[in-house]
């Protein structure tokens, strides 16, 4: 057995939780190569050092994460509406657009021209809207 | 566990009052395991924070699969893992690293030579310097009692796998303490 093979079943001797035992060859190789006996003891006592390791002291603030994680999360704004929105809006130029065939050249250009100003219009709106509502609440909270 | 920032309990909905129990009960499981995976309390409590924002936000959608504590310390696991392995540049590489030179050569027994205590408060910091996967790995398995077919599971890795980032794990931190690289024959 070389040490490659000593170590590697020492290693999963130590995951067993000793409910295994070692192998007579790992044995053996253990009794006569004392880089090995020592490579043991030393695992041996990482092993159980680190099954006792020193208990750690929750924090204060701990305590007070789930209240904050919760009202930063309230305060998160949602996209949600904007994509539905979005959706709606797409839907009724697609139908325009359609319909739009039925009116000749002209009528046609005209239903474009509307869709495009309403489109832009509305995305204006949407994207100004979160502004203006926190300009409103500041000029609320200042006196 | 209770707090003046957060709703009296008849005020809470139920998505809250599950949260709050989710959170009551593995918190300080999840904060002591990142403590030890990072070795420092700050880092730790923005991991365990950025943890319970996610299951905030995922929630609504656990739909009982899986086992919630198997649910929680998988979104743990993979963030600690994540987590860390952004920060890496900023440890010093295992090989760098010499704790106690002397402390282990041959013959030597490592707790006669320093208090136990001492030794594993060591140990204890020295974890939070091994590679990202082997910290989570050691910290479940000896921390959590997690056995290789659960850390396989959380880490989304196979059993063979597990076995082998333990072994990694104890021999980086073997060389950690000492100093030096096990010979092979």
């Amino acid at each position: 057995m070389t040490c490659r093979e000593f170590r590697r079943e020492f290693q999963a001797f130590l995951d067993a939780r000793k409910a295994s035992v070692l192998s007579a060859h790992c044995e053996e190789h253990g009794s006569t190569c004392a880089s090995c006996a020592s490579y043991a003891r030393s695992m041996l006592q990482l092993d159980a050092d680190l099954a006792h390791l020193p208990e750690v002291d929750l924090p204060e603030s701990l305590i007070h994460l789930a209240g904050s994680i919760e009202s930063a999360e309230a305060a998160r704004p949602s996209w949600r509406p904007y994509i539905i929105k979005g959706v709606v809006i797409s839907a009724a130029a697609a139908i325009g657009l359609a319909l739009s065939s039925q009116l000749g050249p002209v009528g046609a250009q005209l239903v474009r021209m509307a869709l495009v100003s309403a489109g832009f219009f509305m995305v204006l709106v949407t994207s100004l809207r979160p502004y203006c509502v926190s300009d409103d609440s500041a000029n609320q909270t200042t006196p | 566990m209770s707090a003046p920032t957060l709703p009296a309990k008849g005020e809470r909905t139920a998505e809250q009052t599950s949260f709050y129990a989710i959170f009551q009960q593995f918190a300080p499981r999840l904060y002591r395991q990142a403590v030890r995976v990072f070795g420092n309390n700050d880092e730790a409590s923005e991991a365990v924070q950025e943890v319970f924002v996610q299951i905030y936000r995922s929630l609504p959608k656990f739909r009982g699969e899986a086992e919630l504590a198997t649910w929680i310390y998988r979104i743990a696991a993979n963030h600690f893992v994540t987590r860390k392995r952004r920060k890496r540049h900023d440890t010093v590489p295992l090989e760098d690293s010499r704790i106690v030179e002397t402390l282990c050569e041959d013959g030597a027994d490592p707790q006669s030579e320093l208090e136990q205590k001492e030794v594993r408060e060591q140990l204890a910091r020295l974890i939070a310097r091994l590679p990202p996967r082997e910290s989570v790995a050691i910290t479940l398995f000896y921390m959590d009692g997690c056995d290789y077919k659960e850390i396989a599971s959380l880490l989304d890795t196979t059993v063979g796998a597990v076995g082998l980032v333990l072994h990694r794990g104890r021999e980086h931190l073997h060389m950690l303490l000492t100093g030096k690289k096990g010979g092979d024959r």
